[in-house]
């Protein structure tokens, strides 16, 4: 077995050149394999945990709203929240509310599906698990009543938040009321120091950036336009709130939103699995083809080992052991790249943790294995084949 | 493409083969009658089937006996079948029909694998052209046949530079192929035939790459096996220096043997 490994290793070690494409190939494979798995963990546990509590979005969702608007007072109020992210507070949430009869508000907003805690939902808010609602007052979905808000102030109240827009079903937090905002909704209020943005105007600053995305939800059920930001990492998403204010606009309501999130992970997996099926059938083919022509330019040596005694099997076994060791080779290599490229992504995005778990390069290692050696399994049939007679008589 | 017809072989008889690689066919019968035949060939013939279909009967109908510990010269025109008839003595090619027995041992009944054994611990064989692989040193092609043997790493250095030594080649042991003269190599491949102590040496043209010198080196060598080893030498060749050295001379014609003495 030892002396097996060591001559096949030599001969692997010869003809390290041509196999290297192979090598290359089936690593290239295992990096990408275990990074998308990495990713995909990722994305999962983002998604899972509740998208507020990450900080590295690259998504979000602007909505101008045309109504209530604020007054400069409230806008200064909302800039004095504390920043998340280096960017603007998130603004959501209670402005434009209903209560129910039983007190509970009813959010009108969509949050995202994966904010499934008030203390994340609230990050930006006055304080944690707390709502500031407006002072015009609510308004009862049921019996369209209006209830003073300013009557609610100290007092919890329970908050619905549908889970997301189409999607049935809610979610209820438990909230206590911090206080009320003033909500000038009166006709001259509109036209001064805007404090929401024109469809048109969000929109061609968004296409100036180069985020432009579409509109998500042009006739959104609150009845606001909707913009989908798609930035790339949550650094543009700061500087497009900056360019923003340095219009004199301000979104009224921005969203961080996982919306498409989910068909993002989709979009990953695939590309990534269209790279591996690529990447691993060109690797096959290297690989087999190398082995291949390495045993026809072997046949002499094979012939005169076969001559002086190694047996066919052991020549056969001897060629499946390059390409497991070719594995070896393979697996380190591949390994190493994707925690280069997992290290790479934190240098870049330190908020982006990829993990390459032991299980994913277990699983991996196995696929690379089977792969490896399938691919080796025709070569060393071929090689056990050889006539030694017929290849001593060339000679 | 070679074809060779086979006649239906009867099963690898249960471990005729020694399992042990380093048993000796030998040690496996323990006495011999003096004169008892070594090797045994009975109606030997071999076909050769090309793939256009054409038949080449490079042996006919062979039936020899050769004594254990001997000199044979295998003598005979080009194309007589000299090299078909070491080949199947090597356990390399399949006769069409007719049987080989080495030492009692039946070579048309054995596997692949139990041929390759036997080859290993029994036969040495030495090329016209070396065959001696060109990226190994002279001591690695000269351990090459104790791999399969399990013999360790540091052992087979040791007893391949000692092979090595003893025919005069000590400060070429680290050296390719390519750095060694056409001497040098057959002595070489010499030392690797014999590495194992092998009971049957196959030389085809050994001295047939080489000038008078050298070629009379090799047949010192050859006499020597028989001599020091009792190995019994197998040497097909045109050279008539070489024959006359040899104890026994078989004369092939057109794949016949014409003569014996
Ligand atoms: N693969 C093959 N297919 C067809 N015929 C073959 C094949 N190999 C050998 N032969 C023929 O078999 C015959 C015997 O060949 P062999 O090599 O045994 O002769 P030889 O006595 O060793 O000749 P030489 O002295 O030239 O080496 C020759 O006529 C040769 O052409
Ligand atoms: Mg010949």
């Amino acid at each position: 077995m030892q002396d097996l490994i060591g001559f096949s290793w030599t001969e692997l070690q010869r003809q390290w050149r041509r196999v290297l494409p192979g090598v290359i190939g089936v690593a290239a494979g295992v990096a990408i394999l275990l990074t998308v798995l990495a990713g995909s963990t990722w994305l999962g546990a983002v998604t899972g945990q509740g998208i507020l509590s990450q900080r590295a979005l690259s998504q979000m969702t602007v909505t101008p709203g045309s109504e209530p608007t604020f007054t400069n007072a409230q806008v200064q109020w909302m800039l004095s929240l504390p920043k998340v992210d280096g960017g603007y507070p998130i603004v959501m949430g209670a402005f434009p509310a209903a209560i129910g009869d039983d007190g509970s508000v009813f959010q009108m907003l969509n949050l995202p599906a994966a904010v499934d805690r008030p203390a994340l939902a609230a990050g930006s808010w006055p304080g944690e698990n707390q709502v500031v609602l407006p002072d015009s007052g609510l308004m009862s979905r049921k019996t369209g009543s209006t209830i003073d808000s300013r009557a609610l102030v100290g007092t919890t109240v329970t908050l619905t938040i549908p889970i997301a827009q189409g999607i049935q079903g809610s979610k209820t937090h438990v909230v206590t009321v911090a206080g009320v905002y003033h909500v000038d909704a009166s006709p001259d209020s509109f036209g001064m120091p805007a404090v929401y943005s024109t469809l048109s105007t969000l929109e061609g600053i968004l296409i100036e950036q180069g985020v432009w995305a579409g509109t998500a939800d042009p006739n959104g059920s609150a009845g606001f336009g909707k913009f989908v930001i798609d930035a790339a990492k949550p650094a543009d998403v700061a500087g497009i709130a900056q360019q923003l204010e340095g219009k004199g606009l301000r979104p009224q309501f921005v969203e961080q939103s996982v919306h498409g999130l989910s068909s993002r992970i989709g979009q990953i997996q695939a590309a990534g699995g269209v790279l591996v099926v690529l990447i691993v059938l060109f690797a096959s083919l290297s690989i087999s083809n190398v082995l291949v022509q390495a045993v026809r330019q072997r046949r002499k040596e094979i012939a005169v080992l076969l001559a002086v005694g190694f047996t066919p099997r052991w020549i056969g076994a001897s060629l499946m052991a390059e390409a497991a060791l070719a594995w070896v080779a393979s697996l380190v290599i591949g390994l190493l790249a994707a925690e280069a490229v997992a290290f790479a992504v934190f240098l870049l995005q330190p908020t982006v943790g990829l993990r390459i778990d032991a299980i994913s390069v277990l699983l991996v290692g196995i696929g690379a294995l089977v792969f490896c050696l399938g691919a080796a399994w025709i070569p060393s049939r071929h090689a056990m084949r050889v006539d030694p007679v017929e290849v001593l008589r060339e000679a | 493409m070679v074809i060779v017809r086979n006649p239906p072989w009867p099963g690898p008889q249960a471990e005729r083969q020694s399992p042990g690689p380093r048993v000796k066919l030998g040690s496996l019968i323990p006495t011999m009658a003096p004169g008892h035949p070594y090797v045994r060939i009975a109606d030997l013939t071999v076909v050769y089937r090309s793939g256009a279909g054409h038949e080449v009967e490079a042996v006919q109908s062979v039936t020899m006996d050769l004594p254990r510990g001997r000199f044979v010269a295998l003598a005979g025109p080009s194309g007589s079948g000299k090299s078909s008839m070491l080949y199947v003595l090597a356990g390399l090619l399949r006769p069409t029909r007719g049987t080989v027995s080495v030492d009692n041992n039946d070579l048309t009944s054995m596997s692949a694998d139990q041929l390759a054994r036997y080859r290993c611990a029994n036969v040495g064989f030495i090329f016209q052209s070396f065959q001696l692989l060109p990226h190994l040193s002279a001591w690695e092609n000269v351990a090459l046949p104790m791999i399969p043997l399990g013999v360790t790493a540091s052992q087979r250095r040791t007893r391949a530079c000692k092979q090595l030594s003893s025919i005069g080649l000590g400060a070429r042991i680290t050296h390719k192929p390519g750095e060694l003269s056409a001497g040098e190599q057959q002595r070489v491949a010499i030392a690797r035939a014999v590495i194992n102590s092998p009971t049957l040496v196959l030389a085809d043209e050994p001295t047939g790459n080489l000038d008078a010198a050298n070629a009379a080196l090799v047949a010192d060598e050859m006499e020597r096996l028989v001599r020091d080893l009792g190995a019994t030498v197998v040497c097909a060749t045109h050279d008539e220096r070489v024959a006359s050295r040899a104890q026994v001379v078989a004369r092939m014609d057109h794949g016949r043997l014409v003569e014996q003495s």
